[in-house]
């Protein structure tokens, strides 16, 4: 039983819990500031049910895919996904320290000799009749291509002023696979491409057919690009610097310099304690929270995973191309080291989406990919946008 | 008779006159240059690469598109040779200046990036008051370039001429006649002269906490040997190994000998790209 003289104590505070509960829980889906990518998501997903039995293959059984663990990823998600590094077995074929030099300069030999069978298999990608040329039409999208990052340096304007360009080196890029609507989505038809020739060697047997169904040498990395399905390109295309247009905008997405767990400071940007004189609080958070709200608020910026994850930078320019050696130069920076691999596409930006075919012919490259057949004259080596100042050229001056 | 007499006698009764020693100089045009002094367009110091670690973050690929962007600027307007120390006048294209072009002249305090981001500072003092300006040494809005005066001093980073007690140091004259300059035949005189500094509190940086310590100011007139060497070890505990560290010391010849034969066929691939370019336009 409470006394009348304590519930009047407490009354006050009493009425305060309540109000800031009904209140305050309403008002935090407003209130969230937070970088919503960064947003814990702890639901369960259902198990999947397997209809039949999944066959072994013998790399999985070689890692020991069964008796291992599964370790869990930064936001706590536990799948066979995430497996560490140093966790997988050091050398993952066994004559890698069987076998003597010769016998694998010899196995290496014969692959170059196979890979060079599938280059020359490799036609013109229009020659058959089931993967036509179609036009362009309003709201369809074009296939992107894979780069490797080069560094930056500067190129100047007309006007004098300069800006910081990024090269894009475009090697060995192949279309893999062509997924129609039906096939993957019935929403999106989508297109799988990958760049840098690789070893045969390390790679599992089902990505070798899968990349040897397309007849291409098998590559180092591959990323999925979303297509209109009058765009499809028959596997085993090859694209090139020429894919891109100069003055048109580009979406490049790139995984970011990974920090690893990074302090509040170093994440943030946030303050911390002052330097000297106390000795708990340096570099660490304030307050969480307060009492009287029992909880921490999502997305509370704290501690955790900095970079190492994919960002895109959308509307960037082309400004250069390089036919020789297939560089293109786009204005600004993109995240992530030198020799990295990155997805470039045509901006989906609504305000660099061309509308008419007028603007098809300037905002995006040739549809649906560069064909070198069809034009038999000899490309310039290098290609300026009208912007630029090409570097040969007589210096500036205003009149 | 003595047989040293017999000879001399011998000698002077013969009709043979010694022929003269074949000179080995040959004439100035088939000189070489002095090591240190190339041909801008074979090397130059903005053509060595940074030294990115690891070393898998580096791409040549990219090094050598942007050396061949170089010599196609050096191809377009003459780049003299200079060093910090030496000095210039530059004429810019301006929109909003009389004349739509700007001139300025002064000495070059230090020279510094790779490649096209090859930035270069002078410094001159006009009525009293210093002024800085900073270029890019391949920026197409250069229109010109001239060497007044050919000097290197010993130190490459002459910022310290900032705190300069006398700053008549800096103060050029713009419509200073230039001076015709050595032969690259020939090697440069170093300039080893001191120049005095104003009082420390005065100072913008802490000159003797640096390292290499600048050899050009003349810091014995504020600190003796000692205690420099005092302040070095309590200022600079972590980074006094710097001395030491053989890395830093960055042998370059090797790289040197591979940038210029590269140079070389760069010529002849810019020559190519470029001509195709000029046929379509």
């Amino acid at each position: 039983m409470i006394n009348k003289k304590v519930f009047r104590m407490f009354s006050n505070r009493f009425y305060s819990y309540s109000l800031y509960y009904v209140g305050n829980c309403l008002r935090c889906q407003r209130e969230y500031h937070g970088n919503r990518s960064f947003l814990a998501k702890r639901y369960r997903r259902p198990k999947k049910k397997f209809l039949y039995a999944p066959v072994e293959t013998l790399h999985a059984v070689k890692r020991r895919e069964k008796e291992i663990d599964r370790y869990t990823d930064k936001y706590g998600v536990r799948s066979d996904k995430f497996i560490p590094k140093h966790k997988l077995p050091a050398p993952r074929w066994h004559w890698d320290y069987d076998l003597t030099q010769d016998s694998t300069a010899f196995i290496k030999s014969v692959a170059g000799q196979i890979t060079a069978e599938y280059n020359q298999k490799l036609n013109s990608p229009f020659k058959e009749d089931e993967w036509p040329i179609q036009s362009w039409t309003p709201g369809s999208y074009r296939c992107g291509a894979i780069g490797i990052k080069l560094g930056v340096h500067p190129l100047w304007f007309k006007d004098g002023t300069y800006a910081n360009t990024t090269l894009l080196q475009i090697t060995d890029c192949h279309v893999i696979k062509n997924f129609s609507k039906e096939e993957f989505n019935n929403k999106k038809a989508a297109v799988l491409v990958g760049a840098k020739n690789a070893s045969p060697f390390y790679r599992t047997e089902k990505y070798h057919e899968f990349c040897l169904e397309a007849g291409v040498p098998i590559k180092a990395k591959c990323f999925r690009f979303y297509l209109s399905e009058n765009a499809a390109l028959r596997p085993g295309t090859q694209l090139n610097a020429m894919h891109f247009r100069t003055g048109q905008f580009v979406d490049c997405t790139a995984m970011s310099i990974g920090y690893g767990m990074a302090g509040v400071v170093q994440r943030w940007h946030m303050a911390g304690g002052p330097a000297g004189r106390n000795k708990h609080w340096q570099r660490r958070v304030g307050s969480i929270g307060s009492h009287i709200r029992g909880w921490v608020q999502k997305g509370k910026k704290m501690p955790g995973q900095l970079g190492g994850t994919y960002e895109t930078i959308r509307g960037l320019k082309v400004l250069r191309v390089n036919t020789r050696y297939n560089v293109i130069y786009v204005k600004g920076r993109i995240p992530g080291h030198i020799n990295q691999f990155v997805k470039i596409a045509d901006s989906s930006l609504p305000h660099y989406r061309p509308k008419t075919e007028e603007q098809a012919k300037k905002l995006i490259g040739p549809f649906p990919c560069y064909i070198p057949e069809s034009t038999n004259e000899d490309l310039p080596e290098e290609i300026y946008d009208d912007s630029v100042v090409p570097l040969h050229a007589p210096s500036i001056t205003f009149s | 008779m003595n047989m040293s007499l017999l000879r001399v006698i011998r000698r002077l009764q013969s009709s043979f006159v010694a022929p003269q020693r074949p000179t080995l100089i040959s004439t100035d045009a088939e000189k070489p240059n002095v090591e240190g002094r190339e041909d801008a367009n074979l090397f130059s110091l903005e053509y060595i690469p940074p030294q990115v670690q690891p070393e898998w973050h580096r791409n040549k690929l990219k090094y050598r598109l942007e050396r061949m962007d170089c010599l196609r600027r050096r191809q377009a307007i003459d780049i003299p040779e200079f060093y910090p120390g030496s000095i210039l006048a530059v004429t810019v294209a301006d929109n909003y200046a009389p004349g739509k072009s700007m001139r300025f002249a002064g000495r070059c305090l230090y020279k510094d990036g790779f490649g096209l981001g090859c930035k270069f500072v002078l410094r001159n003092v006009i009525d009293n008051e210093g002024v800085e300006k900073m270029y890019h040494l391949f920026a197409p809005y250069i229109q010109k370039v001239e060497l007044l005066r050919l000097e290197k001093w010993i130190d490459t980073d002459l910022r310290f001429l900032r705190d300069a007690a006398d700053q008549s140091i800096c103060e050029i004259d713009p419509n200073m006649q230039a001076e015709s300059p050595l032969p690259k035949t020939e090697e440069l005189p170093v300039y080893k002269g001191k120049i005095r500094l104003r009082e420390i509190a005065m100072w913008e940086f802490l000159y003797h906490k640096q390292w290499p310590r600048p050899y050009n100011a003349y810091l014995e007139e504020h600190f003796i040997e000692e205690e420099l060497i005092e302040r070095e070890k309590i200022h600079w505990q972590t980074q006094s190994h710097l001395k030491y560290d053989i890395c830093k010391h960055y042998d370059v010849t090797k790289i040197k000998a591979e940038i210029m034969d590269e140079m070389k066929d760069n010529r002849h691939r810019v020559d190519v790209a470029d001509k195709k370019i000029t046929a379509d336009a």
